[in-house]
């Protein structure tokens, strides 16, 4: 099995520990990458040369865990600026988004999904570890 | 609100008393032209039976030819002008007037006395010469040249009084359509300035119900989310106990720590928005040193913790009655964003209080020499649950939305510089 690699963005920092901690127990050797807020996530993600140079294999990260109320850029504009640069690029064809957000405003959710690389919507503690993984499982088996 | 609404009411019922008056004051004088007309028309009836083909033409014509029927006329019309005088005398007369129809009355009187001699001369003493009748029933010239004086009187007090009266319709008449105008315009005003006033409250309860939406919403998010977090911790602390990992247990019960300030501090501040909408408003003398001695005493452990000086600078030359609980939040919620926001480059940092007055204010300034707020920010710095700066374990979104909500009630100004050098905010509040 390859390895995978996961970028969290959320402002929380508790919230990517734990979030991060999860992560590591499902899939122990695992790549994780965190970013506080949109911007630091695009400003990671645009500059494709340099990450693939040092990071190798684990960049780009397969799935992205994007948290929605973030100061500086928010989750949604994180989404408008990230499909640019992934439709410009073949390497990022199978990167796909799992919202991991405290909202659960329904519009919220269907706005999440009126992007098609966005393929789950998970509600902070509203999963349990085996919910998530499930979840994960199938998110990576669609986007292959 | 009451007071508004009875002076609508005052001004409506003076409007009406007006338009009443002026209805009256219409009514009155079309009244009197009719009863002026009336009696024009009786004066010119008299005329009619008195004069030419009347009783004195009748009675003449009597005594010339000594027909019956000349005779009958005369009657016929002396009856008429008894009863056209006796309609005329009802009405509300000058003395003038009615001293002129009298003199009328008198002579017509005189002339049926007389034709009955005639009659009684020709039936009963058989006399015929037209002459000797004629000398019998003479009538004295100066009674003749009285009537017709009375009457040309009489016409000459109707024309009089038919111009004066032209004049008052005419006035009444345009003073009459002045308040109906008037009222008209006035009604329209006030139409328009409900309407106004309805579409204002509309917008405010619009607004106000969506701020009280985003409120709850955000409320209950920003409540649910450190709870979220404090069960995802407390989950590890069990496993790293089964394990025997005690060093992220410790760290993962500080940071159950700190997220429990952070919802301690949230409801704190969503306790101090509540109070704000409940109490009463009552301005009092600020004691402004004290103030300023509870807002550092609040703030001391975060102060020491970011090595933050607080200077207070205070010069007022009166006392000044504010309400209080109001002033305290907005310089309290500045100075702790100036406290959490420092810039860790500087080795001096400080927040500045600075109060000084004028005759009709409170001059604050409130300068730090923190990370400053972007410039991209400044329209939303005042927003619900805005928060411009990741990590900031402590930030409830609510501190300058209370700033912003205070300032308003209490009908002051605030604006800010900021740059990466810090920030000053200068705040204008009107006391008494």
């Amino acid at each position: 099995m390859e390895k995978l690699s996961f970028l969290i963005v959320d402002d929380s920092e508790m919230d990517r520990y734990i979030l991060k901690r999860n992560l590591k127990k499902i899939y122990p050797d695992s790549e994780i990458f965190e970013q506080r807020d949109g911007q630091e996530a695009i400003q990671f993600l645009q500059d494709y040369e340099n990450k693939k140079k040092s990071l190798g294999e684990s960049f780009p990260p397969i799935l992205t865990f994007l948290d929605i109320n973030m100061p500086m850029m928010n989750g949604f504009r994180f989404l408008d600026e990230f499909k640019p640069i992934k439709d410009s690029n073949q390497e990022y064809q199978s990167c796909v988004i799992m919202m991991f957000t405290s909202s659960q405003r329904e519009s919220d959710k269907q706005k999440a999904f009126s992007y098609d690389f966005v393929k789950e919507y998970i509600v902070k503690g509203d999963n349990n570890i085996d919910q998530i993984k499930s979840k994960i499982e199938s998110v990576l088996t669609l986007s292959k | 609100m009451f007071k508004k609404k009875l002076n609508l009411i005052l001004l409506v019922i003076i409007i009406a008393t007006l338009l009443i008056s002026a209805f009256v004051i219409s009514n009155e004088s079309k009244k009197s032209r009719e009863e002026l007309n009336s009696r024009v028309i009786l004066s010119i009836s008299i005329l009619k039976n008195l004069g030419f083909n009347g009783f004195i033409h009748n009675f003449k014509n009597y005594i010339l030819r000594n027909e019956d029927r000349f005779f009958e006329k005369a009657v016929v019309n002396f009856n008429k002008i008894n009863d056209i005088i006796r309609v005329y005398k009802a009405k509300d007369l000058s003395p003038e007037e009615i001293s002129m129809l009298d003199k009328v009355h008198k002579a017509s009187n005189i002339y049926y006395q007389n034709l009955k001699i005639v009659k009684d001369l020709r039936v009963n003493k058989n006399l015929n010469d037209i002459i000797q009748i004629d000398n019998l029933v003479k009538i004295p010239d100066d009674i003749n040249e009285d009537t017709v004086v009375s009457l040309n009187k009489i016409l000459l007090i109707l024309k009089n009084e038919m111009l004066e009266s032209e004049k008052t319709a005419r006035l009444s008449g345009l003073l009459f359509y002045l308040v109906v105008f008037s009222f008209v315009i006035l009604l329209g005003i006030l139409y328009f300035y409900e309407i106004l006033k309805l579409e204002h409250s509309n917008e405010s309860l619009r607004v106000a119900n969506e701020e009280l939406l985003q409120f709850s919403y955000r409320s209950s998010h920003d409540l649910k989310a450190p709870l979220t977090t404090i069960k995802g911790l407390a989950g590890f602390i069990e496993e790293d106990l089964t394990s025997g990992n005690y060093k992220e247990v410790k760290e993962n019960a500080l940071k159950i720590m700190t997220q429990s300030a952070k919802l301690e501090n949230l409801v704190t501040e969503i306790l101090n928005l509540a109070k704000m909408d409940i109490q009463s408003l009552k301005a009092e003398i600020v004691d402004l040193n004290e103030l300023a001695k509870d807002i550092k005493e609040s703030h001391q452990h975060l102060l020491n913790i970011n090595h933050v000086d607080l200077q207070v600078h205070i010069v007022t030359t009166r006392p000044h009655a504010t309400f209080k609980t109001y002033l305290y939040q907005i310089l309290s919620n500045i100075i702790i964003n100036g406290i959490k926001y420092f810039d860790s480059q500087k080795n001096e940092r400080f927040v500045k209080l600075n109060i000084r007055d004028d005759s009709k204010n409170l001059l604050i300034t409130i300068e730090d020499n923190g990370i400053g707020i972007p410039a991209e920010n400044k329209e939303a710095v005042y927003e619900i649950f805005k928060k411009f700066h990741s990590d900031n374990a402590l930030g409830s979104g609510l501190g300058m939305y209370i700033v912003k909500k205070s300032i308003k009630t209490l009908g002051a100004n605030i604006d800010y510089e900021s740059s990466s050098k810090g920030t000053k905010f200068e705040i204008t509040i009107p006391t008494r």
